[in-house]
């Protein structure tokens, strides 16, 4: 069972990583979460949105994103750490952001231990496309 | 005719029998007397006669002191002085002398005695003789004097009151803490130690105290203030208390300065006031950072469509640029109200002040040096590593340089030493600027004369370093410039460390 599991994991993530480049932006403000989905789709990014932690492990579960990007506070139990651990555990290597208003020095090295891309808000979007293109 | 000779030579004979007796029984009874040395001296001062109470008293015997000068009863110094032939001088001159002075027994001890010295004279006026009563006081000078030290000893400015509100006795504390001179305050109405707002309804509470005379504190639930002679006042806390004394009763005040406790009071007032003021920053400058952070991005996919549109007209651009700028100050000021509010936890480790400084003004200065602003570092060469947090620190110093720059829109020198000073190191950052206007309170949060100011800079500076139990001060003279001095103990205390 487990095994099959996963080699299913394994044709999807293949699959994935051939076909497009997918993102995922976790972030409850519905306007910042709009803002960076335009911009990022006008850069011909695939994106797919979650107002929630919890929403957005389950579609981390369901689908396969090559880029996460989420806001640190987020409303529910699952906070953006943990977004990212999700996807560090399913997808590891993949890119990760995360994006806080005041960011306390734990969240940062957390976000560090995970290779995660740590940008403060307000946001510039175009130095988050920058960051996601070049991993820094 | 002889027979009534007869009858009044047997009543002379009876009255003379009659006063013999009754001299032998004054005789008995001065004599007999223990606690008062009574004697009589003559004309010359020799002593005439000598009671049980003199023997013990002054230690000689009749027999080895009648005929001898009374000089013998004072110390040495007053006998040089010629304070004997004074004092009989003085009683025969007035009729009586008194005092309470030292005088010196048989074996060269000496006591405190209350001396009453009476002329006798005949009934012609003729000086006959001295009458001297004599008691030992030592006892209850020593009593005296354990209750002045006791009051001496006590730790309060200590004011003791009469029954009609006049000062009796007070202790040098009262002197230090007031500043008047001991003699000033005896025989005073203790209303003089009062403001003058108070001084009338104190007086109607003094008079019922002396209606229930106990032991409670002074006013209470009252904030009460007491009056230096320069006319300065500050809070005290004071304690009431009867003593019953030979002099009736008497009511002790014990006068505690609260200054201290009053600003350390308010202190901590302040610092839960920013606790309270820091938890509702932390939700608030989330609440405003996220739709800053939807302005933000709003504004790059404004632009963003403009630079593929056909449209290039440069107000556009400016105005989106403009708001980006105003979104930015924004934020900044929202980080540092955040922090200003919520102090972190202290991150203390050892570090080169030499180092940090030259970073941090070196930041400063950068596009100033073309205006006119020199930078000049006087940092001690033996400076020792100092345990501090890092980042604070330099945010200190960055603060400060800010500060003295602005000060200096057309050029000057900043300066910035450095020095070891006992236990501490200071760290003086000055300018040659315009100088702070006499009275402004600088420290003040939101107080800005800038027209980018956000009135946070200096509070933060005096956050931390009193985070750092240090200590800021400045001194400024308009048109020369400012000084501000940074000291900061080498050694943090443990309280400081787990400062949060």
């Amino acid at each position: 069972m487990e095994k099959k599991g996963f080699s299913c994991f394994r044709k999807i993530h293949e699959y994935c990583t051939f076909v497009s480049c997918s993102v995922l932006i976790v972030e409850d403000e519905a306007i910042s979460r709009r803002n960076i989905a335009i911009f990022l789709q006008m850069a011909a990014y695939k994106v797919s949105q979650a107002d929630t932690g919890e929403a957005a492990v389950d579609l981390i579960a369901q689908g396969c994103f090559d880029i996460v990007i989420s806001d640190f506070r987020l409303p529910g139990k699952v906070n953006g750490i943990d977004v990212l651990r999700h996807q560090s555990v399913k997808a590891p290597g993949k890119r990760l952001v995360l994006i806080t208003a005041f960011g306390s020095d734990e969240v940062l090295s957390e976000a560090k231990r995970l290779g995660a891309i740590y940008i403060e808000k307000p946001l510039s979007l175009s130095n988050l496309l920058s960051s996601i293109e070049t991993g820094r | 005719m002889f027979g009534e000779l007869k009858r009044q030579i047997a009543e002379r004979d009876d009255a003379v029998e009659k006063l013999k007796l009754s001299e032998e029984r004054f005789r008995l009874l001065v004599e007999g007397v223990q606690d008062y040395a009574i004697y009589i001296l003559d004309p010359n001062g020799l002593v005439a006669t000598w009671n049980t109470g003199a023997e013990r008293i002054k230690g000689y015997k009749s027999e080895e002191i009648i005929g001898k000068n009374f000089s013998c009863f004072f110390p040495p110094e007053d006998i040089e002085a010629g304070k004997p032939s004074q004092v009989l001088a003085v009683a025969a001159a007035a009729g009586q002398y008194a005092a309470e002075s030292l005088r010196v027994r048989k074996d060269g001890s000496k006591f405190w005695a209350n001396v009453l010295v009476t002329a006798l004279r005949d009934t012609a006026g003729h000086l006959y003789g001295y009458s001297k009563i004599v008691r030992d006081i030592s006892a209850k000078r020593t009593e005296e004097q354990k209750f002045r030290s006791l009051l001496e000893s006590a730790p309060d400015a200590m004011v003791i009151v009469n029954d009609e509100g006049r000062i009796a006795l007070i202790n040098s504390q009262t002197e230090k803490l007031f500043g008047y001179d001991r003699e000033e305050l005896i025989g005073k109405p203790v209303e003089i130690l009062i403001p003058q707002r108070f001084g009338a309804r104190h007086v109607e509470h003094r008079a019922a105290y002396w209606q229930n005379l106990r032991l409670r504190p002074m006013g209470a639930g009252m904030e009460l203030y007491a009056l230096r002679k320069d006319g300065t006042e500050f809070p005290v806390e004071i304690s009431l208390s009867p003593i019953q004394t030979d002099q009736g009763t008497l009511v002790t005040g014990a006068i505690r300065d609260v200054t201290e406790r009053r600003e350390i009071e308010a202190r901590l007032r302040e610092k839960e006031r920013l606790a309270t003021l820091g938890t509702t920053a932390a939700v608030f400058a989330h609440e405003i950072a996220n739709p800053l952070n939807g302005l933000a991005t709003g504004l790059e996919i404004a632009k963003s469509l403009l630079d593929r549109s056909n449209n290039h007209d440069p107000l556009i651009y400016d105005s989106i640029e403009t708001a980006h700028r105003e979104i930015q100050r924004l934020n900044s000021l929202l980080k540092d109200y955040r922090s200003f509010a919520r102090p972190q936890r202290l991150s203390i480790e050892p570090v080169d002040l030499r180092q940090i400084g030259q970073e941090a003004l070196a930041t400063v200065t950068r596009g100033h040096i073309a205006s006119g602003v020199t930078l000049e570092l006087q940092f001690a060469k033996d400076l020792p590593r100092i345990r501090v947090d890092k980042e604070k620190m330099k945010q200190v110093i960055l603060n400060l340089g800010k500060n003295a720059i602005e000060a200096m829109p057309n050029g000057g020198t900043l300066t910035c030493k450095c020095y070891r000073f006992h236990d501490s190191i200071v760290l003086e950052i000055s300018d040659t600027g315009v100088g702070i206007p006499a009275g402004e309170d600088i420290f003040q949060l939101f107080r800005t004369t800038k027209p980018d100011g956000t009135g946070l800079g200096l509070p933060i500076v005096q956050q931390i370093v009193s985070e750092h139990r240090g200590t800021i001060e400045y001194e400024s003279t308009p048109g020369r410039g400012t000084t501000f001095k940074v000291s900061v103990p080498l050694e943090l205390g443990q309280t400081a460390q787990n400062f949060n």
